[in-house]
């Protein structure tokens, strides 16, 4: 279990990269970590890992404070993929391992069912490079958890898997939960945190704006929504005075309406400008709470960008 | 600091990069290209000396042609039993007459050219040559000095004077060098082997360096360009790191040295020259080992800095540069090895690994004086690991933008 008490980081420059950062990871959970780029979640983690040395605040991983010894007994797949491409499949699993003090009879044990947990068995003795970008991203991932970690921190760990990749990533990552692990998952994918996470830390500019499971901040952002699609001109909706705050995107609409307004109401007012394909009463999407909890122009434009593409 | 993980590091480096393409190549390339730039030249020149070469000779006072024929075929003579100069009259009563033609002849390469003894030689002291290619020196001066030696000694005779005894007295004395060293012990100095000797150490120093330097820059480049470095620390601290790739670093070095220096003893001795082999070998040899702990503790904590290709090359030029030096150096103070330039030179320590065991080779100083650059080699390798590994610790986590002169010194100046 992770524990971060009012961590704070400043860099030279006055750059407050984290400031009074509190939250949990409990065992047997999957926290996901939502930020913009530049919010502070390179720096938080970094934190963690004990690469950099916070200004103030506490981190406990299992009730003992981090130190150097904490690196054994923690995973990381970082954003970026990269691995020692001269070398073969099983030395930079056993280098890795060894390097989290595993010996390396064990960490042999454990080479075999990871590769084939992966659809990789007995490729251990090829080449890094001789591997596709996919398997090489699997490799990786082994990497992060061939020691057995009690915390995993996995940066956008589906990002540049095909559907396939992505689904077994997902089952791994279930499966570590199940296995008791606490799980850090940084993404700007908030679809897929919507269906693995259990807990929300949203930062933006250093500070946690939302912290809490997906389950709660859902039921109090719950309000009247409903998933609209269509053919025709969508953005008259924002203008009707029924509407709360709307998401529209091409053929698209998420709506919120205010307290008391029916679902009837809202057909009535777009059956004369639209043909409606499909309407649904919907709990709020992880994007739309989250502008209504920052606003719109308090995320950064690059974050709102992204995640709309994801949502197309 | 965990020792275990530092040595993982450096078992890492070390058979990771043993491994690899380039340093194989470069193991066994270097030597290669070093020693071709000795040999073939000297192959080529036997390769001419495989063939009998054709002069025309043109002697106005009429005495001397048949003596210096005689003497040339008896003295030259090629493996096959050819004689190695042929060597054929020139006719005519005209000089100018002569030259002219045979300067047709020469050019259509009948000849490699001829040699006109004029009627005035015995006042003038001169002859000529005239040729295509006046710097094929060796053979332009077997020709000449037999010409010379029948000329003077026809000039003996005819002035009655007894050539055996003429020849005895004029013989030339040599001058055996014997070096003093401290020890009292004196040797016969083979000055060319020690010179020889320090410049091996020089250039071993020199590729060393530049070898390693690069592959180490690049290396860190790639592990900061694709995060593997982020994954590194997350189970390493920096300084584990450091130390380890130092460690893996210095172990590489080894064997590259080592297989260098067994090739140079080896090829030395084909060459009937010991080049390895003097007195002084163990102490060059110490300030080699010296020399390129620090040169790569130098470079790895600049190297951390870098974030692109183009910056790492510059960087390892720089450094690469400054290994050099010496080599140019060495050449100013040889002449004056207890000099102030050399005492100067000597306590630089950019320069010491090198400029120390030269000056021990030519002219053994003081032992005190040896003993102190040893202490400031190490002094030196102590001060420029404890900075690089704070640049290091920052530097590899530096993307983008390399850090300042003004961070590093902000740097420096923190505790911890």
């Amino acid at each position: 279990m992770l524990v971060i008490n009012n961590l704070s980081k400043t860099f030279r420059g006055g750059i407050h990269a984290v400031q009074n950062l509190s939250f949990e990871v409990n065992d047997r959970r999957i926290c996901g970590i939502l930020g913009p780029n530049g919010a502070g979640k390179t720096t938080t983690i970094r934190m963690i890992l004990n690469i950099i040395q916070p200004d103030a605040g506490s981190i406990t991983l299992n009730n003992h404070p981090i130190a150097e010894e904490s690196k054994n007994v923690l995973g990381y797949l970082p954003e970026e993929r990269g691995l020692y491409k001269k070398s073969t499949i099983e030395n930079t699993l056993l280098y890795f391992a060894s390097l989290k003090q595993v010996p390396p009879a064990a960490s042999r044990k454990m080479i075999e069912p990871w590769l084939e947990r992966f659809n990789l068995g007995g490729m251990g003795k090829r080449k890094v490079e001789e591997l596709s970008k996919g398997n090489q991203q699997k490799i990786q991932f082994i990497a992060a958890v061939i020691h057995n970690p009690d915390l995993l921190i996995l940066d956008e760990p589906f990002s540049g898997l095909d559907p396939l990749n992505q689904i077994l990533f997902k089952e791994v990552v279930m499966d570590l939960r199940k296995q008791g692990k606490a799980i850090i998952f940084c993404t700007h994918q908030l679809e897929s945190a919507e269906t693995i996470c259990d807990d929300i830390l949203l930062i933006n500019k250093g500070q946690a704006v939302l912290n809490g499971s997906l389950e709660s901040i859902k039921q109090k952002f719950t309000r009247n929504t409903l998933l609209v699609e269509f053919e025709g001109d969508g953005t008259f909706i924002h203008q009707l005075p029924i509407v709360e705050r709307a998401i529209i995107e091409h053929g698209k609409a998420e709506i919120e309406l205010h307290q008391g307004v029916s679902t009837n109401m809202l057909i009535q007012e777009l059956i004369p400008n639209l043909q409606i394909v499909n309407l649904q009463k919907s709990a709020p999407s992880l994007l739309s709470i989250f502008t209504s909890v920052v606003g719109a122009e308090n995320l950064s434009s690059d974050f709102l960008s992204q995640t709309q593409k994801e949502l197309k | 600091m965990t020792l275990s993980k530092l040595f993982m590091v450096a078992r890492w480096e070390f058979t990771e990069k043993i491994r690899t393409k380039a340093f194989v190549v470069a193991l066994f390339v270097t030597p290669l290209i070093s020693v071709s730039f000795m040999v073939i030249p000297m192959l080529l020149i036997n390769k001419e000396n495989d063939e009998t070469k054709t002069y025309a000779i043109y002697d106005a006072t009429e005495q001397l042609t048949k003596t210096v024929i005689d003497s040339l075929h008896s003295k030259y003579i090629l493996k096959d039993g050819k004689p190695m100069y042929d060597i054929v009259p020139a006719v005519g009563t005209n000089i100018d007459k002569v030259i002219t033609e045979y300067k047709q002849r020469i050019l259509n390469e009948e000849f490699e050219g001829i040699f006109i003894i004029p009627q005035n030689i015995v006042k003038e002291r001169k002859a000529m040559y005239y040729s295509t290619n006046v710097a094929s020196e060796q053979d332009i001066s077997n020709v000449s000095s037999e010409i010379e030696g029948v000329f003077i000694d026809n000039q003996l005779r005819g002035n009655n004077v007894d050539i055996y005894k003429f020849k005895e007295i004029t013989r030339s004395v040599k001058l055996d060098r014997i070096k003093i060293t401290r020890d009292g012990k004196s040797e016969g100095s083979d000055f060319l082997k020690q010179y020889i000797s320090v410049f091996f150490a020089l250039f071993l120093i020199f590729f060393l360096i530049s070898s390693t330097g690069q592959a180490l820059v690049r290396s860190l480049l790639e592990e900061k360009s694709n995060r593997i470095m982020e994954v590194l620390l997350s189970s390493c601290s920096a300084r584990e790191l450091m130390f380890g790739k130092l460690l893996g670093l210095g172990g590489l070095g080894l064997v590259q040295g080592g297989v260098w220096g067994l090739l140079a003893i080896i090829g030395g001795s084909q060459f009937g020259m010991q080049v390895a082999l003097t007195a002084h070998l163990p102490i060059t040899l110490l300030f080699a080992a010296l020399g390129y702990m620090f040169y790569a503790s130098l470079m790895i904590g600049i190297g951390s800095t870098v974030t692109t290709e183009q910056e790492a090359q510059n960087i390892t030029g720089y450094i690469i540069l400054l290994a050099v030096m010496p080599l140019v150096l060495i050449i100013s103070f040889l002449a004056n090895p207890n000099g102030t330039l050399a005492k100067v030179l000597t306590y630089i320590p950019f320069l010491t690994p090198s400029v120390m065991p030269a000056r021990i080779a030519v002219q053994t100083p003081e032992l005190w004086e040896i003993l102190l650059s040893i202490a400031l080699m190490i002094v030196s390798i102590i001060g420029v690991i404890y900075i690089s590994s704070k640049i290091f610790t920052v530097g590899i986590l530096s993307y983008g933008k390399r850090l300042t002169l003004a961070e590093v010194w902000h740097l420096l100046k923190a505790k911890g």
